[in-house]
């Protein structure tokens, strides 16, 4: 492999990284709001692959995060006027507020969650407030209702008790084109790093 | 001195027959005065013993009670006790999540439910709010208010028919005994005060329970819609501000910082009678205003509180 093409792979994998990162973070959070649809399999986090040569580290600040989320966001729901929902990271919070219809009114849901790095690279996501208007919701009753109700994607776990979110990266990218890992999530400093890792054919 | 003394003593015993006498006397007119301005003509002779029983949903059961004395039963008892100087004797019969055919069936099915109606002097209710919920829920997310409100219409019909049948079954163990029924009201107005199919659906539904229980006689409304649903929010222009702050919070425009605070507040329900554990049913404040409103109603036809003749 020359330096040409490794340049050449580096830099499809960043863009890939990007998209990875950013409907990780971004998609699945609405994938829990917004309920989609995949079988439920039983909760076992995937370990992470080890780290190899054509692994490569992308460091975000909490600016560029949610230029991201923000963008995201803005491409898939062109199709309305107005964005439905937001994302935005804080340095407390990563926050989920979108509008919705409730008996016929719109109303605004949110979702307040501190994502965590687990030990194997994947995303914890601890939520800490659920509410409709000024209205707060129990969210261990609200995620079981979810999880009973609905079907998620299969490296999306809910844990209604501990009221957390396990986002199985590994999962989700084992089969794709590059492997993502959360490597560090801080949002008090706005310092996000996931390493990305490239397969190789051989 | 001996003579003194003999005086003394007659004195106080004088004293104390007068004082006991006139404490008598006082008690007397006291309660006789009680009696003559409930009866206004006859003289009535007050029971001994009151049997109450308590048929119902979360709210007879007592849910969200922070101080564990049973609800608006519990405390009525206490209220009736005091006032009337007899013994009242509660069944609570109310179990959380029931609709009006839950109750029925298990009137059904329980003899010892129905032993004790029949031996009823008064008879509480708390139905209709599970029906309603029902419906709300599976609604919850729908688009179309026309849909929403045909499907509340229909479901009224329906609630209407069973509330029919549970009260039919009331009256057959018991024709005489009066029933107090409770209204619904709107737990979470004070966030969604705009909502105007809870609001309608809320009204319609006090008004078919009114209507169909006012044709089980003896019986009696007591209305807590806004009492329960109003909260310490009284004044029209208290409620155009809770409006206001609802709109604001479901805006687009709310910021982070907006969600946070909401959140923070989360130990916190915006209505004082309203419990905090679940956002739902009242807590001890909320069955305080409920008793004070049944009792309110009951003191105004107190006849089951007497022997008939």
């Amino acid at each position: 492999m020359n330096m040409e093409d490794k340049l050449k792979k580096q830099y499809n994998g960043w863009k890939a990284a990007f998209w990875v990162l950013v409907i990780v973070l971004i998609g699945s959070l609405l994938t829990v709001v917004h309920l989609a649809s995949a079988p439920v399999k039983t909760p076992a986090e995937t370990t992470a692959p080890k780290a190899s040569d054509t692994s490569l580290e992308l460091v975000l600040n909490q600016k560029q995060v949610n230029a991201l989320a923000n963008s995201y966001i803005k491409k898939i729901q062109k199709k309305s006027k107005k964005p439905q929902y937001r994302f935005i990271v804080g340095n407390q919070y990563a926050t989920v507020i979108g509008r919705a219809k409730f008996l016929g009114v719109n109303v605004q849901y949110a979702m307040n969650c501190i994502p965590v790095k687990t030990s194997e690279g994947n995303i914890l996501l601890k939520a800490k407030g659920l509410a409709v208007g000024r209205l707060n919701l129990p969210i261990g009753f609200v995620m079981g209702y979810i999880k009973k109700n609905y079907q998620l994607p299969n490296w999306v776990y809910i844990n209604q008790k501990k009221k957390t979110i396990l986002l199985d990266l590994n999962k989700y990218t084992k089969n794709k084109a590059v492997h993502a890992q959360a490597d560090e999530i801080n949002l008090a400093d706005g310092q996000f790093k996931f390493l990305i890792t490239v397969p190789q054919d051989n | 001195m001996l003579r003194g003394k003999k005086g003394l003593l007659l004195l106080i015993g004088a004293v104390l027959a007068v004082a006991g006498g006139s404490g008598y006397w006082y008690h007397q007119q006291q309660s006789l005065s009680t009696t003559v301005q409930q009866t206004s003509q006859k003289d009535r002779v007050l029971k001994k013993k009151i049997t109450l029983v308590a048929i119902g949903d979360s709210l007879t059961h007592g849910q969200g009670d922070d101080k564990n004395e049973q609800g608006y039963v519990g405390r009525i008892r206490k209220k009736l006790q005091k006032h009337y100087h007899n013994r009242v004797t509660t069944y609570n019969y109310g179990v959380t999540g029931d609709r009006s055919d839950q109750m029925l069936k298990r009137l059904n099915e329980q003899p010892e439910m129905r032993a004790n109606l029949k031996k009823a002097d008064v008879i509480v209710m708390t139905v209709g709010g599970n029906d309603l919920m029902q419906k709300l829920e599976s609604n919850l997310l729908s688009n179309s208010t026309n849909k929403i409100e045909s499907n509340i219409e229909q479901a009224g019909t329906t609630y209407q028919q069973k509330l029919n049948e549970l009260l039919t079954a009331v009256r057959k163990q018991n024709a005489t005994a009066p029933i107090f029924m409770y209204s619904i009201y709107d737990p979470v107005y004070t966030y969604f005060p705009d909502v105007s199919i809870i609001n309608e659906s809320v009204a319609k539904w006090n008004q078919i329970t009114q209507q169909t229980v006012a044709q089980y006689g003896p019986s009696y409304f007591v209305d807590i819609n806004h009492l329960m649903s109003y909260g310490q929010y009284k004044t029209a222009k208290q409620r155009q501000k809770l409006s206001q702050q609802a709109q604001k919070a479901n805006s687009d425009q709310i910021t982070q910082k907006q969600v946070i605070a909401i959140m923070n507040n989360d130990t916190h329900n915006l209505n004082n009678y309203i419990s905090t554990e679940d956002n739902f049913h009242p807590n001890s404040k909320g069955y305080d205003q409920m008793t004070n409103a049944l009792y309110k109603v009951m003191l105004q036809h107190d006849d089951w509180e007497y022997q008939q003749e």
